[in-house]
């Protein structure tokens, strides 16, 4: 079977203005000027892609826009001309870097979605958090996106913070609600080695409490009519971020700059977190080359992630076996639990058990 | 390589555990040139990872060194290193039916102890020349003097010409070599005789089948003679001999006194248990040597594969390691929770350990081991008496007239200033007070008798924390006692699970079924719904516990598409879920049907 050629594109830029307590991605402060370098090796990779064209591209960090505007539009300018067209360009930003100028760069080269690091809309939890913006300047520049022409914009929401309160969640939503964006993605907080909260001993919130604000999320977007089509992302009909749907659905991408990961050719792989070395050329440092039965285990634990699950004949053509046959004690067990339904084509988790999507899927892989 | 029986010596070593006979034997064997100090490692003839791991020694091994004498002949020595734990002296006492002396050794720091007792008067009762050896005599609180003056009032052993050593620096180990020349006497018997040879040891190898390790008593053996197991009337072809330098050396013959080993096509390892004698088929000897008493197991417990295919192979690693290990003993049995398994029986718990380990490591397999259980005698009303080795078997009470288990004849020594935690714990479990003697002006010797169900809760860890490590134990099987017993079923989401059931002692049996829920709440993990774990007597509840429900379990960040790591992630947790056994509904892992056994006294 040849291999499904990739037509999506990450890239990554590992800057940011200050480091968040909880962040463990890739990413330096920009004040290591490292940043003309890294530019000059991404773009040098970037251009490696010769003529190929993408259908996404999405420009990941760090923050994206914490860039020199002269670096930053250099690099919409090499990314613009790679989309397909009515492709999806996102690019990911927080409130204080996204200027005027920054905007009408994007607007200029074609950007169409921007995805937002909002976490919080309190001013407690954003301090805690560390972050320096206010809900108020995010107000005013998703106004001002939209002023532009970009109304295709996705609001990050973490939730699950140590104590945190139902009430500080309904807020939150509400508030997220108020600026009527098209997409919502929310995550709970979760403590990871080598970050400043894991450092200090921080707690994630109770399982108790983080499960019913995640109930609560899912009920109140759902009521203003957004759809959560995977684990932790809901959009209005037919604004689901195009990209990360490459992702679930298990399709090729390519992966760019310092710990970025692509898939492509049967290979998963992942470029070295370390940015001087990747200025100085470095790149692949994980490589996994894909068999059957991984790809089979892949194509369950992205798919299923999704509301709409996985198509049984697809699996069947993918992997030339039956999943109801092959995995049947786990899948009526789970069915037997209230966990899975299978309608027609398509076998899925339930609404209201996709919080315990980890369980089904660590009998099914 | 072909010595006249004069210039042959016989020994085992002899000690308390870590008094340091597994150290003294490598000086043996670094001393003689038998293994080049480059090659040498610790505890050379501890052969299993597992001994080495743990610094203790489990099987015996037999090995031959050459020794030139200071009267300037050259001698043959065949070593057999011992285990020291209580589980395993029905391998000292094989190991001492081959040989004609023992090496004694004692820590010049510690003293006479338990087990130096009990394989002192082992090595006695077979006839051997006892030799005492003081050992750690380069650490500074030894007190050779006062160790030695123990030996001869308490146990009655000459210590004027006792060798004082540092087996760990070789310090005196010299004098040792020369004293097994001058102190153990040469063995006897005849060549012309008609064959006995002793089987002490054997082992499988799947290229030469059984291999066994044998002493010869009287005449020789060579490769190409005809043999008969005495006992079982099995003839066989002689296809290899050889002695152990520790590696195997092939030899033309094993004759009179000389110790080895011998491989003849035996396929069927059940046709071979230590204790048997070998004779030749056309010149067969008149009777058997006398055996080895069989040791009846103490405990027993359930083995089941996690995953229910490997039974096939279970039985054959059994089977495999019973030839190795004849006090390990099994037979098929069927569990509604665990499915097929089998029903084993060990020595002790640090047996019953080592032989799990074994399974694990050397077959590579998953393993479930419910609590260990020992075997009662229950009288039914109709006047039959039944075993019980499964507490999950014990007859409905209504046709039940008396329970009886076994109880131990312990016999502790410790400073004298522990008696009063001792005896305190030996109350608490139920022990009757049958002596207290003065060892010496510091220690004493505290007997009582025990039902041994106590001994194996964590009965010698209590010991050693209520006496700072001082005391050691010996014990063994005196008789059985009628008990106020009962069985006490374990519930989870209601439903009776048989592999936990236990034989509990009536007046404990509140505290004791709330220690046990509780303690499976703890090892149990969170289950989509809430389960609730009950301890219930004949059907009544007398403690409940429950395991709340997962409310969450999926990772809501995943995004940069690095879903490797969530793979990872998962196909880890996948592992650990492969040592769980859905028991009904409920996904139970492995350790916690060996939970019971680690319920502290404080929590009892």
């Amino acid at each position: 079977m040849p291999f499904q050629v990739a037509k999506s594109l990450y890239v990554h830029i590992p800057f940011c203005d200050g480091i968040c307590p909880y962040c463990d991605f890739c990413k330096v402060e920009k004040s290591t000027h490292y940043e003309q370098g890294y530019l000059k090796a991404l773009l040098f990779d970037i251009q490696n892609l010769g003529s190929r064209r993408f259908d996404t591209v999405y420009v990941g960090g760090g923050t994206p826009t914490c860039l020199e505007d002269d670096n930053f539009l250099r690099l919409l300018k090499a990314l613009s001309p790679l989309l397909e067209i009515g492709g999806e360009f996102t690019v990911e930003a927080n409130p204080e870097s996204l200027s005027e100028a920054k905007i009408a760069m994007m607007k200029e080269n074609g950007v169409n979605r921007v995805s937002i690091g909002v976490e919080s809309t309190s001013r407690k939890n954003l301090l805690f958090l560390g972050r320096k913006h206010s809900f108020d300047l995010v107000k005013d520049r998703v106004y001002a996106l939209k002023k532009a022409g970009i109304d295709n914009i996705n609001l990050d929401l973490m939730y699950g913070l140590p104590g945190e309160g139902l009430d500080e969640v309904k807020e939150d939503i509400d508030n997220l609600l108020s600026l009527s964006p098209t997409h919502i993605s929310t995550y709970s907080l979760i403590l990871e080695k080598g970050t400043d909260f894991y450092a200090r001993g921080i707690k994630e919130g109770e399982q108790e409490e983080v499960a019913d604000q995640y109930e609560l999320i899912n009920d109140l977007l759902k009521k203003s009519g957004y759809h959560r089509y995977e684990v932790s992302n809901f959009s209005l009909p037919d604004k689901e971020s195009r990209h990360n749907l490459v992702y679930w659905e298990n399709r090729p991408y390519v992966g760019l700059g310092a710990g970025a990961s692509g898939y492509e050719d049967g290979v998963r792989y992942r470029n070295t977190f370390s940015i001087p070395r990747f200025n100085e050329g470095k790149r692949k440092v994980e490589e996994e080359k894909v068999d059957r039965d991984s790809e089979a285990s892949y194509f369950l634990l992205t798919g299923l992630r999704l509301a709409k699950g996985i198509s049984l004949k697809e699996y069947r053509s993918l992997f030339g076996m039956d999943l109801l046959s092959n995995r049947k004690e786990a899948i009526d067990r789970h069915i037997g639990l209230g966990n899975i339904e299978i309608k027609g084509d398509r076998l899925m988790v339930k609404e209201e058990r996709m919080i315990l999507l980890d369980r089904v899927l660590v009998d099914l892989i | 390589m072909s010595f006249d029986k004069s210039h042959i010596r016989n020994f085992s070593i002899i000690a308390h555990i870590d008094h340091g006979k597994s150290t003294l034997a490598d000086r043996i064997l670094e001393l003689t040139g038998t293994v080049e100090k480059r090659q040498m490692k610790e505890q050379l003839l501890d052969s299993m990872d597992l001994e080495r791991e743990r610094g203790i020694t489990i099987k015996l091994n037999a090995v031959t060194v050459s020794y030139k004498a200071k009267d300037g002949e050259e001698y043959i020595y065949n070593l057999i290193d011992t285990p020291g734990h209580v589980d395993f002296s029905y391998e000292v006492s094989r190991s001492l039916a081959a040989c004609e002396g023992a090496l004694l050794v004692v820590d010049a720091t510690q003293g006479v102890q338990a087990q130096t007792l009990a394989n002192v008067y082992l090595a006695i009762d077979n006839d051997l020349e006892v030799v005492p050896v003081i050992n750690k005599i380069d650490l500074p609180s030894a007190m050779p003097e006062f160790v030695k003056g123990e030996i001869e009032s308490r146990i009655g052993i000459d210590c004027s010409s006792c060798c004082e050593i540092s087996a760990k620096t070789g310090m005196g180990v010299e004098e040792v070599l020369e004293s097994i020349v001058t102190m153990i006497p040469a063995p006897s018997g005849d060549e012309n005789n008609p064959l006995q040879a002793l089987i002490f040891d054997s082992y499988y190898d799947s290229y030469r089948g059984v291999i066994v390790n044998i002493r010869v008593k009287e005449g020789k053996v060579k490769v190409g003679d005809e043999i008969r197991l005495m006992q079982s009337g099995k003839d066989y072809l002689v296809t290899e001999v050889g002695i152990r330098v520790p590696q195997e050396l092939k030899t033309n013959e094993l004759t009179v006194g000389e110790v080895g080993y011998l491989a003849a096509q035996i396929k069927d390892i059940h046709d071979v248990f230590p204790g048997e004698t070998i004779t030749l088929k056309n010149n067969p000897a008149k009777e058997p040597l006398p055996g080895y008493r069989r040791i009846n197991p103490m405990v027993y417990c359930g083995l089941y594969p996690v995953d229910s295919r490997d039974y096939l192979d279970l039985k054959e690693a059994l089977e495999k390691l019973t030839l190795n290990d004849s006090s390990l003993i099994f037979e098929p049995e069927t569990s509604q929770a665990l499915g097929f398994g089998f029903r084993c029986g060990f020595l002790g718990l640090l047996h019953m350990d080592v032989v799990q380990e074994r399974l694990e490591r050397e077959y590579n397999l998953d393993l479930i081991l419910t609590a260990p259980s020992v075997v009662y005698k229950v009288v039914k009303t109709d006047k039959t008496v039944i075993e019980i080795e499964n507490p999950s078997k014990l007859p409905d009470l209504s046709s039940i007239s008396e329970i009886d288990e076994p109880y131990v004849a312990a016999s502790i020594m410790a400073p004298k200033e522990y008696v009063g935690p001792i005896m305190e714990l030996c109350q608490e479990r139920r022990g009757v007070y049958t002596d207290l003697e003065y060892f010496d002006d510091t220690r004493v010797i505290i007997k009582y008798d025990l039902p041994l169900s106590e001994i194996i809760y964590n009965f010698f860890d209590k010991l050693k924390s209520y006496t700072k490590g001082y005391a050691s134990l010996d014990y063994e099987f005196k008789e059985y006692r009628k008990s106020d017993l009962v069985k006490m079923d374990i519930l989870l989401n209601g439903e009776v699970i048989d592999a936990l059931s236990s034989i509990v002692y009536r007046p404990n049996s509140y505290k004791r079924g709330l220690a046990i829920v509780s303690k499976l709440k703890a090892v149990i993990p969170k289950q989509q719904f809430e389960v609730p774990v009950q301890a219930a007597i004949s059907g009544k509840v007398i403690a409940r516990a429950d395991i709340k429900s997962v409310r969450k379990d999926v990772l809501a960040k995943c995004y940069g598409g690095d879903i490797s790591r969530k793979k990872k992630l998962l196909e880890k947790q996948k592992e650990g879920k492969k040592r769980m056994k859905a028991v009904g509904s409920v996904e139970v892992p492995q350790d916690a049907f060996m939970a019971i056994l680690s319920i502290g006294d404080d929590d009892k």
